[in-house]
């Protein structure tokens, strides 16, 4: 016979427990994310231990768990015990902060759209700025307010209990603004593009973070952020755009920026993404010329990229409440 | 009626038993020493706990205050166990507790049995 000392044993130690043992285990794990990870082990290892010595003396998986008690009994009183409090779950959070993201998104969008955003025609000879929103149909002027209707069913969704209410209400919502992007890309449609971005992170962050074992790495945001650059980099190498001087550069190095920041799961840096987003947007507004668009979607879907990591990093950081 | 008097008398129980549980711990590993299933089967057929998933949360927290230590126990043939003792320090609490409860259990017994 051995002994070790006062020292975890590797997972690899204990047999294969059945599925409904294995699935117990995994929720107290998980309702336990925000513990420091030595005493979620230490608390963890106790209960696997528990149910292999049980197991292995005969006792039904069944009664052995329903000694135990339930997860979610056991995960309040190993919560209690370690002065944790009670844990808000970190992607229902996200999906409300994505939701209110969405909102703020479109609103400023409508508001871009009919109250700012102006065109510019040639009279006579002469041009003439007018509003955007002026020579269309005042019909379609309010039908630029739906979206940000949709998207407010977006934050009523976050805050239900059902996750299938909540991720069919998301979903449609996701579905519908893609469809207003598409069906009005003619006029003004495209301006809804990061809208409609920020409403597919509210299905796929909180679905991602739920789903995940260990938090986001960052490789997606890190991808997604950098595109633009390789589109340039496509454009520079086969000659369509020709980089002219040192403000060329700005193209193909902000991206590179915004995606390190991203590339670290930290609140400033996602804060800085959505502020350079936000004001990569305002200096198309206030361009007024047809890079307007361009400047709005980029800016956009920088702001929504950055509003998505920003859930990510808003995660209870690990605590040692045993600690003095 | 009686349904709801076995739940109050379930609900007293349980208060009762989170204020000693630790205690009682501290005194069956004054003993000798235990692994987790072991000590957890012993406080149950004694009725000084009724909730099992309580046990390993309480010993967690009474490894970091030093009353209990671990080791795991690797035998050649069987389950790796993980086994544990009660320390000085869980000794000391569990000597300053044995007259605390005693005067507790005298005055509650006075009270209860002769009104």
């Amino acid at each position: 016979m051995t002994t070790h000392p006062d020292v975890p044993l590797p997972d690899t130690s204990v047999p294969d427990l059945p599925a409904p043992a294995r699935d117990w285990l995994t929720e107290v794990e998980r309702g336990l994310g925000d513990a420091d990870e030595a005493d979620r082990r230490e608390v963890v290892d106790g209960f696997r231990a528990h149910l292999g010595d049980a197991l292995a003396e005969g006792r039904e998986v069944d009664d052995v768990l329903t000694s135990l008690g339930s997860s979610r009994t056991v995960i309040a009183q190993t919560r209690q015990e370690l002065g944790l409090g009670e844990r808000r779950d970190p992607a229902a959070t996200a999906s409300r902060i994505l939701a209110l993201a969405t909102v703020g998104l479109s609103l400023l969008t409508t508001i871009v759209m009919i109250l700012i955003a102006p065109a510019r025609s040639v009279r006579d000879g002469e041009v003439v700025w007018t509003l955007l929103t002026q020579g269309m149909n005042p019909w379609t002027t309010f039908v630029c307010i739906l979206p940000t209707a949709a998207a407010s069913l977006l934050v009523l969704a976050s805050r239900t209990s059902s996750a299938a209410v909540r991720t069919g209400v998301t979903l449609g919502v996701a579905v519908a603004l893609s469809a207003w992007v598409l069906l009005a890309m003619a006029s003004v449609g495209w301006f809804w593009m990061p809208t409609a971005l920020t409403a597919w992170l509210c299905l796929v962050v909180p679905w991602r973070m739920r789903s995940a074992r260990h938090p986001s790495r960052g490789i997606g945001w890190v991808f997604a952020a950098v595109l633009p650059a390789v589109w340039v980099l496509a454009a520079v190498a086969t000659g369509a755009v020709q980089l002219g001087g040192p403000g060329s550069l700005l193209p193909l190095l902000a991206p590179l920026l915004a995606a390190l920041c991203l590339s670290i799961r930290a609140r400033l840096t996602s804060a800085l993404v959505i502020i350079a987003g936000l004001a990569v947007m305002m200096i198309g507004v206030v361009s007024a010329d047809l890079l307007m668009l361009g400047f709005w979607v980029v800016g956009g879907c920088y702001v929504a990229l950055g509003c998505g990591r920003w859930t990510q990093a808003v995660q209870a950081p690990a605590r040692r409440p045993f600690a003095a | 009626m009686m349904h709801s008097m076995d739940e109050l008398g379930d609900r007293i129980a349980t208060n009762l038993r989170k204020g000693v549980l630790e205690f009682c711990v501290l005194a069956l590993l004054a003993e000798q020493e235990m692994y987790g299933l072991e000590l957890a089967d012993t406080l149950v057929q004694r009725g000084l706990t009724a909730s099992e998933g309580s046990l390993y949360p309480l010993l967690a927290r009474m490894r970091h205050a030093d009353l209990v230590t671990t080791r795991w126990d690797t035998p050649d043939r069987g389950r790796p166990r993980r086994y544990y003792a009660i320390t000085t320090t869980g000794r000391e609490h569990l000597a300053t507790f044995g007259p605390i409860w005693r005067t507790i259990r005298a005055g509650v017994d006075d009270l209860v049995e002769h009104p």
